[in-house]
């Protein structure tokens, strides 16, 4: 592969391309769905593929292709370079990317339980287990619906400044959704969970917990009470933290985004958010989904503090946002598959722990709540955000009260910011997907934090 | 020598049977796309994309697995007849199962669906294309931003292989242009308005759809606050297009009838909407962006009445909930445009036709003085497909003056339940067009709420 790709790359040159570069695929895959206790789904995959990239006479162009065979990449180049010299001659601007020097890296995935060891039957009677226990806690639990998917991938990055990279990816992933019933009163909740190690996810609960936990977080909103409207005090966990950080704020930061128009546009070096908060997207966080050495463009994935003590300090750049911006390029450029370019993600976004205990969070609130797990949520380039609560409790004279439910939270992520009063000194992380036209899979968390105010609304 | 995708999908097939399958079904397909992206103002990237792969389902014993690959290589095709067997072994036995679908006498001969000239489009013709798009919109007026568009071609190849001797394979080809505008005034930003067409054939006119658009983003600057209340409502396509596929679509389903999820189940021949509504879900639509002669289990494609004059009269099936019930499949079975191959079917619209009326666009107007025309609804994925029950954002939305005059307003949401507002139709619009699955007029509701911001 690595003499094919210097070929092709060589032959691209050879057409004009000032830049080149591909990136190969191939990819085992295992997915399984089951509605209601029902198996509605097994199955295995195989896909293949490379995507070529060119830059001629100053436009980009793009070609994908399943065949790796040697001819058919060139043909792949071929069509490349058709588009960008097509678009060369109506382009206003011409395309700059970041160039680094050539080198050559092999990075292996590090698994514990390679999944493609693990039989299908095991998986979904592991997932039947979980979706009967889920089905079973409670005659008021009406669906459940569990889908389970793991990939193995091996990538490999070429292009025409000599960088060959090879790595290694896993990713397993699990999602249940539960909804119930009592009378009139609907509820729903979900749990998304992920590894990089392998078929580990069901090392710190088994199946059986796992169903009971969603079963029980639905039978809790069903009998819990409606939350008042209004603006109150409030204690977040680390999974809604992560929804704050990587939906309402994280996007802003994306370098593309940002160029287009975001809340954060041209604030490098202000006060964004409170003292008390520094976020970092993160791609090296052990284990995490946005965890990796080099990105979609080869480039080696670096930390990024986007907000430090508060202040605007960094953005989330690929090549050519870096360019633009006369920035180093982070090695956040990302794509869900060969089918896609690559284009600025995120991938382990966090807020860092700071110095509070727990019980020092709680401290002093005569009534607000504690929101522990989201479900859903929505979020603006303005910087408005709603978010579904699926978990919420009352606090009351700093005691955690009566659960809530059918709540939601709603504001703009940086006033939400600098309403952050305390940081607390534990960390976890949720695995989870993002969309942004093409799926990649994330990790979001940070410490439970404590606001001054945040905006609650009823119906989730 | 690569194999056709027919003779692939027989590879799988035999391969399936011989490694002990007792049915087999493999679909095969093949998509070069060129494509050229509008952003920001600019035209920015030019792709073409080949992509072909196969799904194989296998059923041992009533389990039924699948297995897909994107290699058509005799090996890797050896390998997914092998994996699906194990697939097969992993699942539970469907004690519903019943079968996979016959091979048919015959199937229908369609027409538009192919046109010669698409293959041919090269990038430099479509992004030619696309900056023509572009500078017609920007050409209206100096207030207009292009937030992004598109222009594609695309080539479609579908194979369908099973074990009860389905044999076919079908071309079709597709071309098409989308763009989102905003017009920006003293700072301030209408709301997005796009517009996008799809053919069968070479037809878009790029220039007529960039400047249309760009005139109807113009026409939302400045708008008026409207208030809250009950008021007639006509929804444009846009709208249409996106309230009936998260309810109707969901309800006229025989999945969701299946699973207790549509208020229609056992209601066939009930009226259930104004006899102003038709609906026809026609597989066979001559030019129709779903037309095919079969679907994609290989069962031959049709027309279907759903509602007739409002009364309900059928329902949309694949083979497996139809044979379940003891009918035949509706040709309705469907594996989406993404990676087809990867995918096992699920009954989907094909072309909806709903019946037009007799009423002109100025008729239609004058007859909805003081109410609204919405051209688009947003957060129609949150409403209820059991219920009927939904909230969305009017967006852009104009109200119909005195004069049929149209006049912007603030954006403004419309609640209700859309299975009783089908019972109030009251006026269609003569003109069709075909977005997406919906091949519709504009229709008119003479009552729906209207919920003003405070």
């Amino acid at each position: 592969m690595r003499n094919v790709l210097g070929k092709v790359i060589d032959y691209a040159l050879s057409m004009g391309a000032s830049f080149a570069d591909v990136r190969v695929e191939v990819l085992r895959e295992s997915w399984v769905r089951l509605d209601e206790g029902q198996v509605k789904y097994v199955a295995s995959g195989y896909e293949q593929g490379a995507n070529v990239r060119v830059i001629v006479g100053g436009a980009w162009g793009y070609s994908t292709s399943s065949s790796l065979s040697e001819g058919d990449l060139r043909k792949a180049v071929e069509r490349a370079v058709a588009a960008a010299k097509a678009l060369s001659e109506v382009a206003r601007e011409k395309v700059k990317v970041v160039e680094l020097p050539g080198k050559e890296d092999y990075v292996r995935a590090e698994l514990k339980v390679n999944p493609a060891d693990v039989d299908l039957e095991v998986k979904t009677a592991d997932l039947t287990k979980l979706s009967d226990a889920a089905f079973s806690y409670s005659s008021s639990i009406k669906s459940v619906t569990v889908r389970y998917a793991d990939m193995t991938l091996r990538k490999i990055y070429a292009s025409s400044e000599g960088r060959y990279i090879e790595q290694e990816q896993s990713y397993t992933w699990l999602y249940v959704w539960v909804t119930g019933k009592e009378g009139d009163v609907m509820a729903s909740a979900r749990e998304e969970l992920g590894s990089t190690a392998g078929y580990t996810i069901f090392e710190d609960r088994s199946p059986e917990e796992l169903g009971r936990l969603v079963a029980e977080r639905v039978v809790r909103q069903l009998h819990a009470k409606t939350p008042k409207g209004g603006a109150f005090p409030a204690v977040i966990a680390p999974n809604v933290v992560g929804v704050l950080v990587h939906e309402a704020f994280g996007h802003l930061a994306e370098a593309d985004l940002a160029l287009s128009g975001t809340a954060l546009t041209g604030r490098l070096g202000e006060q964004v958010a409170s003292e008390l908060v520094t976020i970092v997207d993160d791609p090296t966080i052990p284990g995490g989904f946005g965890t990796f050495r080099y990105d979609d463009e080869g480039v080696e994935a670096v930390k990024v503090y986007l907000v430090r003590d508060g202040v605007l300090t960094g953005l989330m750049h690929s090549r050519e946002t870096a360019a633009s911006m006369g920035a180093k390029p982070t090695g956040n450029a990302r794509a869900e598959s060969y089918r896609y370019k690559p284009i600025v993600r995120m991938r382990n976004t966090v807020l860092e722990p700071g110095d509070y205990r727990l019980e020092e969070l709680f401290e002093g609130i005569e009534f607000g709540y504690y929101l522990k797990s989201f479900r859903g949520g929505q979020a603006n380039l303005d910087g408005t955000f709603q978010v579904g609560v699926q978990e919420a409790y009352e606090i009351i004279k700093g005691e955690v009260g009566e659960p809530v439910r059918n709540m939601s939270i709603s504001g703009n992520a940086l006033e939400t910011l600098k309403l952050v009063e305390a940081v607390g000194r534990d960390f976890d992380v949720e695995y989870g997907r993002c969309g942004k036209g093409q799926t990649v899979f994330v990790c979001s968390g940070g410490p439970h934090i404590r606001v001054k105010r945040i905006v609650i609304g009823g119906e989730a | 020598m690569s194999l056709s995708l027919v003779e692939a999908a027989c590879v799988a097939v035999r391969r399936a049977l011989y490694l002990g399958a007792d049915e087999a079904e493999a679909y095969a397909s093949r998509v070069k796309c060129v494509n050229v992206d509008v952003e920001r103002g600019r035209v920015v990237g030019a792709t073409t994309t080949l992509d072909v792969g196969l799904g194989l389902r296998v059923v041992v014993g009533k389990r039924v697995g699948f297995a897909f690959t994107n290699s058509l290589e005799r090996d890797s095709l050896v390998d997914v007849a092998e994996r699906a067997l194990k697939a097969a072994k992993a699942a539970k036995p469907d004690p519903e199962w019943p079968g996979l679908p016959d091979a048919p006498t015959s199937y229908p001969s369609v027409e538009g669906v192919y046109d010669v000239k698409v293959p041919a489009l090269e990038p430099g013709k479509l992004v030619e294309r696309a900056s023509v798009m572009l500078e017609s919109a920007l050409g209206v007026d100096k207030r207009i931003r292009v937030v992004a568009g598109w222009v594609y071609a695309a080539t479609v190849s579908k194979a369908v292989v099973n074990s009860y001797g389905v044999y076919n394979v079908e071309h079709g080809t597709y071309t098409g242009a989308g763009i989102e505008v905003v017009a920006r005034e003293a700072g301030r930003s209408t709301p997005l308005v796009y517009d996008f067409e799809d053919y069968r054939a070479d037809r878009v006119d790029v220039e007529d759809l960039g400047r249309r658009v760009a005139e109807k983003a113009l026409s939302c600057l400045k708008p008026v606050k409207v208030d809250g209340g009950l008021k007639p409502v006509i929804l444009d396509r846009p709208a249409l297009y996106r309230l009936l596929r998260y309810t109707l679509v969901e309800a006229l389903n025989a999945e969701s009838v299946h699973r207790g999820k549509s208020p229609y189940a056992g209601r066939l021949g009930e009226q259930v909407a104004s006899e102003e509504l038709s609906i026809v879900d026609d597989g066979l639509l001559k030019g129709g962006l779903n037309t095919w002669s079969f679907d994609d289990e290989g069962v031959p494609r049709q027309t279907t009445k759903l509602i007739e004059r409002g009364v309900l009269a059928g329902f949309m099936y694949d083979n497996y909930y139809a044979r379940r019930e003891g009918r035949a499949s509706t040709g309705n079975a469907d594996r989406g445009t993404m990676t087809p191959y990867a995918t096992t079917p699920s009954i989907a619209p094909t072309n909806w036709v709903v019946k037009p009326g007799d009423a002109s666009c100025s008729e239609l107007l004058e007859e909805t003085r003081g109410g609204l025309l919405v051209g688009g609804a947003q957060g129609a994925h949150s409403s209820n497909p059991e219920t009927g029950e939904f909230s969305i954002v009017a967006t852009p939305a104009w109200l119909i003056g005195e004069g049929g005059e149209l006049v912007p307003v603030k954006p403004v949401m419309l609640a209700g339940n859309i299975y009783e507002l089908i019972k109030e139709l009251d006026l269609a619009g003569k003109e069709v067009r075909q977005l997406g699955y919906l091949v519709a007029p504009p229709l008119r509701f003479p009552k729906v709420r209207v919920v003003a911001p405070s």
